[in-house]
């Protein structure tokens, strides 16, 4: 039998009271904030993993607002473009009547030119569109800087050719524009592949048609020349080494020759010295383009060599606006494609972010009914111990003796 | 009837004795270290006859305490270890609750100053999203002050407490000694017998000190009891008590150490100092303190430099290269006190991403240098004047003597020094010093990739370099444009290849065409260029630190460290307590006053007195009876 001794009854009476107390009032907290994990303690790893959870938590809504940054320039760079399109249509159609040569004359064609002048300054002010910052959409990095300016017929870009960028996930960049250069001063000229001319002095009536890449792979970056040797002969010179590739050939109208991997074909009458140049298409701006079909339009268009020239110069004006559509196309395919890439990855993040809160309140939040269970238990407990110590003060027997 | 009455008289004084015996273990109820008493009694030599031996009633022998050495021992060794936990546990609580505050951790700082970054980087031309970010970073140096402040303030309270456990001590080892000298005195005195209230007296005083520090005994022929600390140093001879000292620790200087006084020395004994409060207050600053401290100064350090780094290889509104984002520490370096060399010490790091969140120490032993990690225990050696460790190398100068000693911190008081250098917003460095542009005549619209920046200090950063391309065979050649010298020609590559010059890197993604021309210069007037605040803003998550986790993985670890210290300690306190209990319930149960025990007693007691009472007046009434019979 193990004796009890009186002073550490009451000892042991506080201390038992003083846990149970202890205890209810961590409940409490508990309740009051109502989070299961008060100090890290309470689960150091849940802890430590919880501040990783709201990290990463703060830094998925982060990547959400740069999405919705980065979807509202791709919009406005979206809706621009969509305008230079249908401008563009709008000069196609024109360039398509204005080269049907049955149905010129000197009036209608001052009208197409004035059309076209009026579509180069609505172009360059599509160019020049600000977003809701104030900043030049198509500036590059120069967000300040007024990408174009017309300076005499040319209109000249002043930006650069950044492209800045926001990250809308973790390990996904976006780019949220496109520099002018690249949408408005890179398009191709000719078909995208080569691209050919007249020279200027021709007195012939000699047209050459659009070239077309028939061997790729036996193309070269040189320069070419048909040059006439007489009325029914040309020879095709590499200006760019000097080197005679094809000689003494027969002209046929409209029939095609071949060299590096090229057909070409020369309608019409060409006279004897008359050269025709083929190259490899080079970047052209869309400005250049809608301004060559201007002075193209605006050009005497009397003498049979003059006519000649229109016909030709407005093949190439054709061939180049095309490609303008086209490359604005691949533009907005490319701006088209990084919305959905945007898209994509806030719906990622969105469910991300879902999935996180559940297991941070998994973590963190505290269940409401076991707590309260828990401390009816505990206050049951605490009355409990009150009870039986307000009972066993009554029986002590130095209160029952009379000596 | 003579021999009634003295018969009587004896069992009357005995029955005196043992009531007033059971009313001092009464009155002591609550004496703290009281042994309950018990008065001995035993029948004398008996008178010897020759019909027999007839017995002379009671005598009183000693007043004995009823007590148990080995459960004393044992309650002692208990206290001593409870004393230690609890004292670690006060602080641990107090750290726990101070990095369990959302508000008060750096978490919510450090979101703030990355996602302002970000924004920064959304909206590279907001002047407020610059201002949003100073205040930031601003936020975040003063979130580093602020829980470093707690944490040494804790430093202060722990050396506070070493002060008066201490002074505790030497009162304690002082009232030991005292009653040594009484309990000898005493012993004489009272013929041998025990001096139990004086026993009890030490005993308590002596379980008091084995609260404070692990204490050993030595029990003395004359009743004295002579104290051993640490490892043997003693602390009560007879009646010499001992004086413990606080000096600052001869390593760091911020902390107390605790000394003994050998022939007028003062010798650093803390250390030796195991168990009890004293002992749990030591463990504190090495377990918990310091562990939180060189974290936060690693932290601080590691990422102040690497955004320092980025935002240097930026440049801001005017087109000026960063400068430094925040100012950092220098790292720490104490030589300690007890060095004789005249030598001192230059700290350099190397490598930001290797430190760890240590302190090292070096030695000179006459010969050779040896730098050892305090954390892990890893080191190097050699015979200098320099050695490298862990991302940082310590050079020292001349004039080291054998047996100096260093405590080096490389990022110590990092989170102090931490403080935003940056005022001017147009100086935040947003955008990068190049850009590559395409030549306006190439054949395709080929683009490279993106230049990044090696080394912002290059002289030649800023200079324009013109690249050539040719296709048979995939080469270029570099060309100076602003002086039209060569830097390089027909340099052979293949798609992916990267090419360094002047400090920057570029990586060729696509192909170019025969004669395109890509011009690498420097950015002008580029407000919307974000590229070097992405950069910044991406840091965040970069495993920067030891190359495994990022700045907010990092504290959350050590979030999680302490939380499991923490945890660990108040489990072990707690069920320390319970063994205290025990072990005081278990002296108690053989010690301790049981009231009802003593009520019996008493009742006992007064019934022999009675009943001497009555043998006294039976011998007084045969007494009268004679007297009658002769009278008659």
């Amino acid at each position: 039998m193990t004796r009890i001794s009186s002073s550490f009854y009451f000892e042991r009476m506080k201390a038992e009271l003083g846990r149970q107390q202890t205890a209810l009032a961590r409940n409490q907290e508990q309740i009051g904030t109502g989070k299961k994990l008060l100090r890290p303690s309470d689960d150091p790893a849940a802890s430590a993993r919880l501040l990783d959870i709201k990290q990463s938590v703060a830094s998925l809504k982060q990547y959400r607002e740069n999405g919705v940054h980065a979807e509202q320039r791709l919009g406005m760079e979206e809706t621009t473009l969509e305008s230079v399109t249908e401008l563009l249509q709008r000069v196609q159609t024109l360039a398509v009547a204005a080269s049907n040569s049955a149905i010129q004359s000197e009036e209608t064609r001052a009208a197409y030119a004035a059309e076209v002048r009026e579509r180069l300054e609505a172009l360059v002010d599509l160019g020049n569109t600000r977003n809701g910052d104030g900043e030049f959409l198509f500036s590059g990095f120069k967000g300040k800087t007024m990408p174009f300016v017309k300076q005499g017929d040319t209109v000249i870009y002043q930006g650069d050719q950044g492209r800045p960028s926001v990250h809308v996930g973790p390990d996904r960049e976006v780019a949220v524009g496109d520099s002018g250069d690249a949408v408005f001063m890179r398009s191709r000229d000719g078909n995208g592949q080569v691209t050919v001319g007249a020279a200027a002095g021709n007195t012939g009536t000699g047209v050459i048609d659009p070239a077309t890449v028939v061997d790729a792979a036996a193309t070269t970056t040189a320069d070419y020349e048909v040059v006439f040797t007489s009325s029914t002969t040309f020879d095709v010179v590499n200006t760019t080494t000097s080197a005679t590739v094809l000689a003494a050939q027969t002209f046929v109208d409209g029939s095609a020759f071949e060299f590096d991997g090229l057909s070409v074909s020369i309608s019409g009458t060409p006279a004897n010295g008359d050269r025709f140049t083929v190259s490899p298409s080079r970047s052209v701006s869309v400005f250049k383009t809608l301004q060559d079909f201007i002075d193209t339009l605006d050009a005497p268009n009397s003498t049979v060599q003059e006519k000649t020239r229109y016909k030709q110069d407005m093949a190439s004006v054709l061939s180049n606006l095309e490609q303008a559509q086209d490359h604005m196309l691949r533009t907005r395919a490319s701006v088209g494609a990084r919305l959905n890439a945007v898209d994509t990855t806030d719906d990622d993040s969105e469910a991300a972010l879902a999935q996180l809160s559940v297991t941070m309140s998994e973590i963190e939040d505290l269940d409401y009914a076991e707590a309260i269970s828990q401390m009816q238990f505990r206050l049951t407990t605490l009355e409990a111990v009150q009870k039986t110590f307000v009972n066993l003060q009554n029986t002590t027997l130095i209160g029952q003796l009379r000596f | 009837m003579a021999d009634a009455l003295n018969i009587g008289l004896s069992g009357l004084l005995a029955a005196q004795r043992s009531l007033a015996t059971t009313s001092h273990n009464i009155s002591n109820v609550n004496t703290p270290g009281y042994s309950r008493q018990r008065t001995l009694q035993s029948a004398p030599m008996p008178d010897v006859f020759g019909n027999g031996f007839f017995g002379r009633g009671v005598q009183t022998n000693t007043t004995e305490r009823i007590h148990d050495t080995f459960l004393e021992t044992r309650l002692r060794e208990a206290e001593t270890e409870h004393g230690r936990l609890r004292s670690f546990d006060d602080f641990a609580s107090q750290l726990d609750e101070l990095l369990a505050s959302e508000e008060g951790g750096l978490s919510v700082t450090l979101q703030g100053f990355f996602d302002a970054l970000q924004e920064v980087s959304t909206n590279p031309s907001s002047i407020p999203a610059r201002q949003v970010l100073l205040n930031e970073a601003e936020n975040l140096s003063s979130r580093f002050k602020y829980i470093d402040r707690r944490v040494q303030a804790m430093d202060g309270d722990l050396n506070r407490r070493v002060e008066t456990t201490v002074q505790d001590i030497n009162t304690l080892a002082r009232e030991i000694a005292d009653l040594n000298e009484a309990i000898v005195l005493n012993s004489g005195r009272g013929g041998g017998n025990p001096p139990n209230d004086l026993l009890d007296q030490r005993e308590n005083a002596l379980r008091e000190l084995s609260r404070l520090t692990r204490v050993s005994t030595v029990a003395q022929d004359d009743g004295a009891l002579n104290v051993f600390i640490g490892n043997g140093q003693s602390l009560v001879v007879g009646k010499l008590a001992s004086t413990l000292t606080t000096i600052p620790d001869a390593d760091n200087p911020a902390i107390l150490d605790v000394a003994y006084d050998l022939n007028g020395t003062q010798v650093p004994i803390g250390r030796l100092l195991q168990g009890g409060e004293l002992g749990g207050l030591f463990d504190v600053h090495d377990q918990l303190l310091d562990a939180v401290g060189l974290e936060l100064d690693r932290v601080a350090t590691v990422l102040g430099e690497t955004m320092n780094a980025q935002h240097r290889k930026g440049v801001d509104l005017n087109g000026d290269l960063g400068s430094d984002l925040f100012t950092i520490t220098s790292g720490e370096i104490v030589h300690s006190t007890g060095n004789t060399g005249t030598a001192t010490l230059s700290l350099n790091v190397t490598d930001y991403s290797a430190l760890k969140a240590a302190s090292y120490t070096m030695r000179y032993d006459g010969t050779n240098y040896s730098l050892v990690s305090d954390l892990d225990g890893s080191s190097v050696s050699g015979a200098g004047p320099s050695l490298s460790l862990d991302g940082f190398s310590v050079t020292v100068g001349a004039g080291a003597v054998a047996g100096d000693r260093f405590q080096i911190k490389p990022t110590g008081n990092g989170a102090e020094k931490l403080s935003v250098k940056l005022t001017d917003l147009s100086k935040v460095a947003v955008g990068a010093p190049l850009d590559v542009s395409a030549g306006s005549a190439n054949v395709n619209s080929a683009r490279l990739g993106s230049v990044v920046i090696d080394d912002a200090g290059n002289a030649n950063l800023k200079r324009p370099v013109r690249l050539t391309f040719h296709e048979s065979p995939a080469s270029f050649d570099v060309v100076d444009v602003t002086s039209g010298t060569s830097l390089a020609s027909g340099v052979a590559y293949t798609t992916g290849d990267t090419y360094s010059v002047n400090g920057w890197t570029l990586t060729i993604g696509q192909a170019p065409k025969e004669g395109d021309q890509f011009t690498v210069g420097p950015t002008v007037s580029a407000s919307g260029d974000n590229r070097n605040a992405d950069l910044m803003a991406q840091l965040r998550q970069q495993p920067l630190i030891e190359g495994r986790s990022d700045f907010q993985q990092t504290y959350a670890s050590m979030v999680g460290r302490i939380g499991a210290v923490a945890r660990q300690s108040h489990a072990t306190t707690q069920a320390q307590a319970r063994l205290t209990e025990q072990a005081s319930a278990a002296r108690e149960s053989v010690s301790g006053v049981n009231l009802d025990e003593e009520a019996v007693n008493l009742a006992r007691f007064q019934q022999s007195y009675q009943a001497s009472a009555q043998v006294i007046q039976m011998g007084s009434s045969l007494f009268q009876t004679l007297i009658g019979v002769l009278r008659g």
